[in-house]
């Protein structure tokens, strides 16, 4: 545990603010932070600027105002590229729906990363000695059964394509899985058998978790539970550790 | 792997997913292809099919008019007839010391549409194909006597005759021509295939041209005067003009004072021509039809790259999604307009492959044909460097025409970011 306090914050907004242009702002966040192998469920109903937040964090739009760490890197300080790399690095996103590239199959999609990130590429292969061995693993450690690998992901069931996403997030080990409304396409039975199965493979991968949804359902099963409309507030005006909680 | 060689990868892989809608537009890179390539190929073919009929001859002489004209009848056997030559001044000429060789050709009859050509012994001795392949008998015997035929390789082959055959020769070579059916020919010789016009030509030698003629004036019989076939001999067979003599000199150098000399000679007024001079005017003939085409050509492949320039943009709103996803990944904005461009530059590359093996193909199948009916000899060689340059400008239009999806791509992926619009 103290290891973990050591390091650096996974991500961390610091009063950031940000305005689509001629638009009031729609981020206005005093401090947001997931520390490392942290899990943060962030509620906040659509429209609420969950996706100004993914862009923030993924480093593909800057704040006006504040900044966004990750890690021991300010985005702010770095150029287009830097960022989109850091991003591939650093960041497993899964996204509501369409996660997955329909022309690859199932093991292509997972294996992705790899082909974008040297670092993810590298990982995986120290992980289980190749990257498509790497893919395998989260695969079965997702409850996708072999037969299925070789498939087109457009022949899989909607539960089925949210977990070929989260072994594409967690492949190579980015500290960070970042995922938005990722259960809103499952029913009422998946969703919490996802969300398990999420964040016990983002905890054998050591990944920090910045899981954004409006179904507060799903709060209890994350060390952090946070609300989108609070942001404004102290981040410490509701932080709720796990620690506390118990 | 490289970065690139994964885009590459997944450019590939993608297209392939909508194969359906792509693989009209390759249809049409391909056309184009076939169209450029093709055009520059039988151009290429057709002059060297002209060159190599007249290689080995340095001087035609006949008649004075246009030089075009004499070479290409005298040689080629088109066109019309233009005036003959004395066979005197023909016999004087073969005389001078710098002439190594002549071969007399007499024009005017044909048999079922094809040439006849009276000569002489020279032919077989001193015409040239090529630069040194003279003209091979594969069946039977060169013509020794009267009323004796050789036939090339097409005549032989299309009329379906063998030596033994007996044939009748036509007057001119007009639709109904007039038969000299009273003097029949027989066929003692067939030629090898030479890709020139040697192959859609009958060989007889003079004096029988001269026999059939004999009791004809000014292009009909004369009336009430019949000279029957083993009579003609009485009379004297020495022809009195030719059309046209080819010439062979010792020495090449020689060949603008021979030329000069002929042309300025007392007497009758004659033209002596390099065949290639000929021939270069009548390729800057030919010239001003191959650019037309080729612009209709270039036109099209214009027509088909929009095409697939359309095609993909078309493709391209369902596509942000994606491009999110590998935004997301780590993609730069640079990688979004790379990865889109590859794939129009995958399908030229695939066009002028498969445009080029098109092509192949049909100058297999329709050599033949060409040969037949058009003399033109069409050779399987490599890409030509002007054909590299024409396969390469079709690449280089189709990275352009890949280029306003690619950037439309990198506007989307700016604007859209980690956003999936629906």
């Amino acid at each position: 545990m103290t290891d973990r306090i050591s390091q650096p914050p996974t991500v961390r907004l610091q009063n950031v603010s940000f305005a689509w242009p001629g638009q009031a702002p729609i981020i206005d966040i005093q401090e947001l932070t997931v520390n490392p192998g942290e899990t943060v469920f962030l509620a906040g109903p659509s429209g609420s600027g969950k996706s100004t937040l993914l862009n923030l964090i993924g480093g593909l739009i800057l704040p006006q105002k504040g900044d966004v760490f990750l890690g021991d890197l300010t985005l702010s300080s770095l150029s287009g590229p830097a960022r989109d790399r850091l991003r591939g690095d650093r960041i497993g996103f899964i996204f509501q729906e369409f996660n997955l590239l329909p022309y690859l199959s199932v093991e292509d999609n997972v294996t992705l990363p790899a082909r974008l990130s040297l670092l993810r590429r590298r990982r995986a292969q120290e992980a289980f000695g190749s990257v498509q061995k790497s893919a395998q693993a989260l695969l079965t450690g997702l409850d996708l059964e072999e037969s299925l690998w070789s498939r087109k992901v457009t022949a899989l069931s909607a539960g089925q394509r949210q977990r070929v996403a989260a072994a594409r997030a967690l492949l190579g080990r980015p500290p960070l899985i970042m995922a938005d409304e990722p259960t809103s396409a499952l029913d009422a039975d998946h969703r919490l058998a996802f969300v398990d199965l999420l964040l016990s493979e983002s905890r054998k991968a050591g990944a920090g978790v910045l899981f954004v949804s409006h179904d507060r359902s799903l709060a209890d099963r994350f060390s952090v539970s946070l609300s989108f409309s609070s942001l404004g507030l102290k981040q410490s005006d509701n932080y709720t550790p796990a620690e506390a909680q118990k | 792997m490289s970065r690139l060689q994964s885009l590459l990868i997944l450019a590939a892989k993608s297209a392939w997913n909508r194969r359906g809608t792509l693989s009209l537009v390759l249809l049409s890179v391909i056309v184009s292809t076939v169209l450029l390539l093709g055009l520059e190929r039988l151009k290429t073919q057709v002059r060297q099919s002209f060159v190599r009929s007249i290689a080995g001859t340095d001087l035609v002489i006949g008649a004075r008019g246009s030089s075009l004209q004499l070479v290409l009848y005298a040689v080629f056997h088109l066109g019309g007839a233009s005036n003959n030559m004395g066979w005197d001044k023909a016999m004087e000429i073969s005389q001078y010391p710098e002439v190594a060789w002549t071969v007399p050709i007499s024009l005017g009859d044909s048999h079922r549409g094809f040439p006849v050509v009276a000569t002489d012994e020279n032919f077989w001795s001193r015409y040239r194909i090529r630069r040194d392949e003279p003209v091979k008998i594969i069946q039977g015997r060169a013509f020794e006597d009267l009323f004796e035929a050789v036939l090339g390789s097409e005549v032989a082959a299309g009329l379906g005759y063998k030596t033994g055959d007996s044939i009748i020769l036509s007057h001119g070579g007009g639709e109904r021509p007039r038969a000299h059916d009273d003097k029949p020919f027989q066929v003692v010789g067939i030629l090898a295939p030479t890709g020139s016009p040697v192959d859609r030509s009958l060989y007889i030698n003079l004096a029988s041209m001269e026999a059939v003629h004999i009791d004809w004036r000014g292009g009909a019989p004369l009336p009430g005067f019949k000279v029957r076939a083993e009579d003609v001999r009485k009379f004297n067979l020495t022809p009195k003009s030719i059309t046209a003599l080819l010439t062979g000199l010792h020495n090449r150098r020689q060949v603008f004072s021979v030329q000069s000399k002929i042309q300025s000679a007392q007497g009758e007024a004659l033209s002596a021509v390099l065949p290639g001079v000929a021939l270069d005017q009548l390729f800057q003939l030919l010239g001003t039809g191959e650019k037309v085409l080729l612009l209709v050509s270039a036109l099209v492949t214009v027509t088909g790259l929009l095409g697939l320039a359309a095609t993909i943009l078309a493709g391209l709103g369902e596509r942000r999604r994606e491009l999110a996803v590998l935004r997301s990944l780590g993609a730069r904005p640079l990688d979004v307009v790379i990865l889109i461009t590859l794939e129009s530059l995958w399908l030229t590359v695939l066009g002028i492959l498969a445009g080029a093996a098109v092509l192949t193909g049909i100058l297999i199948f329709s050599g033949p044909f060409l040969l037949t009916h058009y003399g033109v000899a069409t050779e399987l060689t490599g890409p030509t460097g002007r054909e590299w340059l024409i396969a390469g400008g079709i690449l280089l239009a189709g990275l352009l025409a890949g280029l306003g999806p690619g950037l439309r791509a990198y506007f989307f992926s700016l604007n859209d970011g980690l956003n999936r619009p629906v």
